[in-house]
C-alpha cells in the first residue's frame, strides 16, 4: 500500500509539474499572440506555417495533431482549428483556378452544378414569388414557410408510407449544406462524437463534421474493379464487348462498417452516391440498416446508455434522388427501412433536383424527438431560408409532378436527360482510354486513368 | 477607472430608476446568466454539442410571433415590414430570376454584387475596399453574425455586448462556450434615445485581455440609439488599450436614421477598419427581410475566417437574390429610394409617438432604426412583485415587462416585445416598464393597434 502511495503520488506530482511547466512557459515564454500583439497576428496564422509562433514558445504551446498529421498551434479560434486540418486550397479552388486560366478552350467537368438553366415552371414559380405580396419578402416561420413544410410532409407520407407531420418532422435549411451542419448540430452531443462517412464522399461533411466538434471516422469502401476469373456472379447481359463495360463500381465493407459502428454517434450514407455515382441497392441498405439496428439494440440493452441519448442516428443524405439513370436502379429512402423511422434524418435539397443550386433551398425530415433539436438551433443560425425561393418551391415541388416535354412527369424528363448525357459521356471516356465505373445515378462518372498513368510528366506529381 | 458611478436611491424618478452603487464588486458587469429554472425543464436534455445550448432561452421573437398568430394580434413585435417593398426592387428580382442566375455562386458572394458593395461603402468607410477579399455575402445580418463569432471566438473567451442587445451574438457566443458580458446603457430620464448613454470607464472595466469581441450596434435595436461621431470614438479609444479586441459593429439599420441625422460607421473611425468587422442587412434596407441576404465588411484577416466557416455551413447565398440586391443597389439612386424611405419611417415613427403618447405609452423617441422603447407603467399588470422590485434572478418570462406584454395580446389584441429579453440578468431592472414596438409598418396597421389599445383601456390603469 505504500507503494501504492508513493506511486500514486509520483503520478500525481508528475502531472502538476506537467502542467506547471506548461502554463509556466505559456506565460513566460509566448504570452498568446492575441493578446500582445494584435488581431492581425492571431488571424494571419490561419493563413502561414506556424513556425515562428512555435520557435518564440521554445516549441511548447500546446499543439493540436490535425487529420494530416501536421501541427498547430491552438492560439487560432476553436473553429479555424476545427476546420484547420482540412487544406487550405481545396480542389475546387486548384482545378477550378486552373479552368480558369487556360480560357475557353477547357471544357469543365469539374464541379458539379448544371450550366442549362432551371425549368420554366420553376422560374415562372420563382417569379410569381418575388412579383407576390409583402408577405413572400419577410421573415418566414423559423422552422420553414408553413406551405412549404406542407408540400414535403405530403411528399414524404408517400415517400415513407407514414403520416409525416408538416410542424414537427420538417425543417427547412439553406441548402442541403446547411441542413447537414444543422443535422450534425443538432446530433453531436459530446465533442469527439464519431461520426462515420463511407469513403471516396463529398469532401464538405469533413468540414462540418468538425465544425459541429465531431471526429470524421472514414470507412473506405472497397474497390475491386475487374471481375475475378473464379467469380460466380451472373454477367450483364451486353458482356459481348468486354473493353467498353463499365468497372465495377465501390462497395460496402460491411465488417469495417460494423466495426466503425460500435463507437459512432451518426452514420452519414449518401444515395446515390457523390462522387462515385452509385445508387445503394435495397439489399446494400438493408444490410446496413441492420447493422444500426442491432448496434442500437445493443446499447439498449447495455446497462450504461439510457434508450434515447446514445442511439446511433443515421443522416441521408439524398440530394440527388430524382437523378437515378439505370432502370433496374431505383432510389429507396432510408428512413423507409424497416426499424429506421426514429433514427434517421433525411436530407435533401431543390438544387440538384431543379438544376437551381443557386436557390439554397434544403430539407430535413425525421422524427420529432430529433427535428426539433433542429427547430431549436435554425432561428439563431439564419433564423430563416429565403422566404421567395421556398415560396417557389412548393408550387414547383408540385407542378414538377405535371407531364414534362412528352415525358409523364419533370422528374421522369430529369431522369432520362442526365441518362442520355450520360450515355454520351461515357461513350467519349471510352474513345479517350478512360474506363469508366458503373454508375447507376448522380450526375458524376468515376473514369479509370491507368492508362495514362505512364504518360503524365513527372512535375504534376509534386505539390503545386 | 471606477469614477462616475452614482448613488441613487430614495423615491422613484422619471421612467427609469437606476440602482448604481459605488461598490467595485458590484460595479462589474454582470455576466449573463440564464434563465435559472431552465436547466430543470424536462425538454432541455439537449443532445447539442456544446449543450451549453441548453442554457440558452428560446427566442422570444419566436413565442411572441406564436402568441401573435393565435390571437390573431396586430403585431409591432418582431422587425419587418408589413408593406409591399418599393417596386423597382421587385423588378431587380423578377430581373434577376428570368437572367439565369440559378447556379451556384462563389462562396464570398456574387462578383457583380460584391463589386457594388464595394463601391457603395469604400466612400462611407474612407478608404478603398477589395472587393473579392474584404467583402463577405452570406444569409442575413444574423447569419453573418453567427458566422463571425464561430470564426474568431474561443471557449476561453469573453465577448462583450453593449446591451440592451440583439440576441444574436449571445447565442453564438453560448454555442461557442464563450462568456458573454454586458454593459447596459443607461439613462435616468429618457425621452429620447440620445438620453441613453454608454459609460465609457464602464465599458473599460468591462473589457479585459481576454475580450475576442465587443459588439456594437448603431443604430441600437431596441432604443433606436443613433451614437455619434464622439461617442463612437470614445469607444475607439476604449478599444484602442486592447490589441486583441475585434468589433462586430451591426448596423444593419444605417439607413434609418431620423432628423437630419447622419449614421456614422465605426469602422471610419480612424485605426477602427484593420479591427472591426461591419454587418449590414439588404433585408432592412430593402424591406426584404426573407431575402436573407447580409453581408460583412472587414479586412482579409477577418474576412477570409469567416468566409471559411460559411463556406462549411451555408456554402453560399440565393444567387438570384443577391443579384437582385445588387441591381436594387444600383438603381436606387435613381428613385431616390433611400432618401424617401427614411422620411417615410420618419413619419411613421412620429406617428406612432403621438399615438402611443395618448392611449397612455409613453415612447423614448427613438433617433434611428425600427423601434421605440415605450413606457408601460400605466398598465395594469398582475404580477408577483410591484414595479421594479423584482430580483433579478427571478425567471425571465415571469418579469413585469413580458406579463404586460402577453396582457397586451390577449387583451387589447397588439403585440410587442419585452425590452428585458434585451438585456443580461443582473441588469433586468432597467427594463421592468419598457416594451418594444416596431413602426416600420402601414399607417393603418398603426392606427388599428393606436385604437386596440385605447379600446382595451389597458392604457389608463394608474397602479
Amino acid at each position: 500500500l505504500d507503494g501504492l502511495f508513493a506511486l500514486t503520488m509520483y503520478f500525481l506530482a508528475t502531472s502538476v509539474l506537467v502542467l506547471v511547466q506548461a502554463r509556466s512557459t505559456a506565460l513566460v515564454a509566448a504570452p498568446r499572440p492575441s493578446a500582445r500583439t494584435g488581431p492581425l497576428q492571431t488571424a494571419t496564422i490561419a493563413t502561414e506555417p506556424a513556425v515562428s509562433v512555435q520557435r518564440a514558445t521554445n516549441g511548447a504551446a500546446p499543439k493540436t495533431t490535425t487529420k494530416n498529421g501536421s501541427t498547430l498551434p491552438s492560439t487560432l479560434p476553436l473553429a479555424l482549428q476545427r476546420l484547420a486540418s482540412l487544406p487550405e486550397k481545396t480542389v475546387w479552388t486548384e482545378f477550378g483556378g486552373l479552368a480558369a486560366s487556360l480560357g475557353g478552350d477547357v471544357a469543365n467537368l469539374g464541379q458539379g452544378y448544371p450550366d442549362w438553366s432551371p425549368p420554366r415552371f420553376a422560374i415562372e414559380a420563382a417569379a410569381d414569388a418575388v412579383a407576390g405580396d409583402a408577405s413572400k419578402h419577410q421573415y418566414a416561420r423559423s422552422a420553414g414557410l408553413p406551405a412549404l413544410c406542407e408540400v414535403l410532409a405530403r411528399r414524404y407520407s408517400g415517400h415513407f408510407g407514414r403520416a409525416v407531420d408538416a410542424h414537427s418532422e420538417v425543417a427547412v435549411t439553406v441548402g442541403a449544406t446547411q441542413a447537414l451542419l444543422v443535422s450534425l448540430m443538432a446530433l453531436i452531443k459530446d465533442p469527439g462524437d464519431e461520426v462515420v462517412v463511407l469513403e471516396p464522399c463529398f469532401d464538405l461533411y469533413f468540414g462540418q463534421i468538425r465544425l459541429a466538434g465531431g471526429r470524421p471516422v472514414a470507412v473506405p469502401m472497397t474497390f475491386s474493379p475487374r471481375r475475378d476469373d473464379d467469380d460466380d456472379d451472373e454477367d450483364d447481359e451486353d458482356d459481348g464487348d468486354e473493353e467498353r463495360s463499365p468497372l465495377k463500381n465501390f462497395s460496402v465493407d460491411l465488417e469495417a462498417l460494423r466495426r466503425a459502428l460500435r463507437t459512432a454517434r451518426v452514420l452519414i450514407v449518401n444515395s446515390p452516391q457523390n462522387p462515385t455515382g452509385k445508387v445503394f441497392s435495397v439489399e446494400e441498405l438493408e444490410a446496413i440498416a441492420s447493422l444500426v439496428r442491432s448496434e442500437n439494440e445493443a446499447r439498449r440493452n447495455s446497462a450504461r446508455r439510457n434508450s434515447e441519448e446514445g442511439q446511433l442516428v443515421v443522416v441521408s443524405d439524398e440530394v440527388y434522388k430524382y437523378i437515378v439513370l439505370d432502370k433496374d436502379a431505383s432510389h429507396v429512402h432510408f428512413a423507409k427501412l424497416d426499424g429506421m423511422k426514429d433514427c434517421t434524418l433525411t436530407v435533401s435539397s431543390a438544387g440538384k433536383t431543379f438544376s437551381a443550386t443557386g436557390w439554397q433551398i434544403g430539407w430535413i425530415v425525421g422524427p420529432p424527438h430529433l427535428v426539433t433539436h433542429t427547430h431549436r438551433l435554425l432561428p439563431y443560425l439564419q433564423f430563416c431560408a429565403s422566404t421567395p425561393m421556398q415560396a417557389a418551391l412548393a408550387v414547383a415541388l408540385d407542378e414538377a409532378e405535371e407531364p414534362y416535354q412528352g415525358h409523364v412527369s419533370y422528374y421522369a424528363w430529369l431522369a432520362d436527360e442526365y441518362a442520355r448525357k450520360r450515355t454520351i459521356l461515357l461513350e467519349a471516356l471510352h474513345d479517350a482510354n478512360l474506363r469508366p465505373l458503373q454508375t447507376a445515378g448522380g450526375f458524376f462518372v468515376l473514369a479509370d486513368v491507368a492508362a495514362y498513368a505512364d504518360l503524365i510528366p513527372a512535375h504534376h506529381f509534386e505539390p503545386s | 477607472m471606477m469614477k462616475g458611478f452614482l448613488r441613487r436611491e430614495g423615491p422613484r424618478r422619471g421612467i427609469l430608476r437606476c440602482c448604481l452603487t459605488t461598490n467595485v464588486e458590484a460595479a462589474r458587469p454582470f455576466t449573463f446568466e440564464a434563465d435559472p429554472t431552465l436547466a430543470s425543464r424536462p425538454q432541455v436534455s439537449s443532445p447539442l454539442a456544446s449543450l451549453r445550448m441548453a442554457t440558452t432561452e428560446p427566442s422570444v421573437f419566436a413565442e411572441f410571433s406564436e402568441l401573435s398568430e393565435k390571437f390573431h394580434s396586430v403585431n409591432l413585435g418582431q422587425g419587418y415590414p408589413d408593406f409591399a417593398m418599393p417596386d423597382f426592387v421587385k423588378e431587380a428580382a423578377t430581373e434577376a430570376i428570368h437572367g439565369d442566375f440559378n447556379q451556384y455562386s462563389r462562396p464570398a458572394g456574387h462578383a457583380r454584387l460584391v463589386r457594388t458593395l464595394a463601391s457603395r461603402y469604400a466612400p462611407r468607410f474612407g478608404r478603398s475596399l477589395n472587393a473579392a477579399e474584404e467583402i463577405a455575402v452570406v444569409g442575413g445580418a444574423t447569419n453573418a453574425i453567427f458566422s463571425a463569432v464561430v470564426a474568431l471566438v474561443d471557449p476561453e473567451d469573453e465577448v462583450v455586448c453593449v446591451e440592451p442587445f440583439f440576441d444574436a451574438p449571445k447565442i453564438a457566443a453560448d454555442l461557442m462556450g464563450a462568456k458573454t458580458i454586458g454593459v447596459p446603457l443607461r439613462a435616468d430620464w429618457a425621452r429620447t434615445s440620445a438620453d441613453w448613454k454608454l459609460d465609457l470607464n464602464e465599458l473599460d472595466a468591462a473589457l479585459s485581455p481576454r475580450t475576442k469581441l465587443l459588439v456594437l450596434n448603431t443604430p441600437h435595436n431596441p432604443t433606436g440609439k443613433v451614437f455619434s461621431k464622439e461617442e463612437l470614438d470614445g469607444v475607439a479609444e476604449v478599444v484602442t488599450k486592447y490589441p486583441g479586441l475585434v468589433v462586430l459593429s451591426d448596423e444593419v439599420y444605417e439607413e434609418m436614421v431620423y432628423d437630419g441625422r447622419e449614421h456614422v460607421h465605426f469602422a471610419s473611425r480612424p485605426g477602427m477598419f484593420e479591427r472591426s468587422l461591419s454587418i449590414f442587412s439588404a433585408g432592412k434596407t430593402f424591406s426584404a427581410t426573407g431575402w436573407r441576404v447580409g453581408y460583412a465588411i472587414g479586412p482579409k484577416q477577418l474576412i477570409s475566417p469567416l468566409v471559411r466557416v460559411h463556406q462549411a455551413s451555408n456554402f453560399s447565398t440565393p444567387t438570384p437574390l443577391q443579384v437582385a440586391t445588387a441591381i436594387a443597389f444600383e438603381r436606387a439612386e435613381q428613385f431616390d429610394y433611400l432618401n424617401t424611405f427614411k422620411k417615410t419611417l420618419q413619419e411613421k415613427r412620429d406617428k406612432l409617438c403621438r399615438l402611443l403618447r395618448v392611449a397612455g405609452l409613453a415612447p423614448i423617441v427613438p433617433e434611428g432604426g425600427y423601434f421605440l422603447l415605450a413606457d408601460t407603467t400605466k398598465v395594469a399588470a398582475a404580477t408577483s412583485f410591484p414595479l421594479w422590485e423584482a430580483p433579478e434572478d427571478i425567471p425571465l418570462r415571469e418579469r413585469r415587462d413580458f406579463a404586460v406584454c402577453r396582457l397586451l395580446t390577449e387583451r387589447a389584441g397588439v403585440t410587442a416585445i419585452p425590452a428585458s429579453a434585451f438585456f443580461s440578468q443582473g441588469h433586468r431592472h432597467i427594463t421592468d416598464s419598457l416594451a418594444r414596438f416596431c413602426f416600420c409598418k402601414e399607417d393603418d396597421t398603426l392606427d388599428e393597434a393606436y385604437r386596440r389599445i385605447v379600446h382595451s383601456g389597458l392604457g389608463a390603469n394608474w397602479i
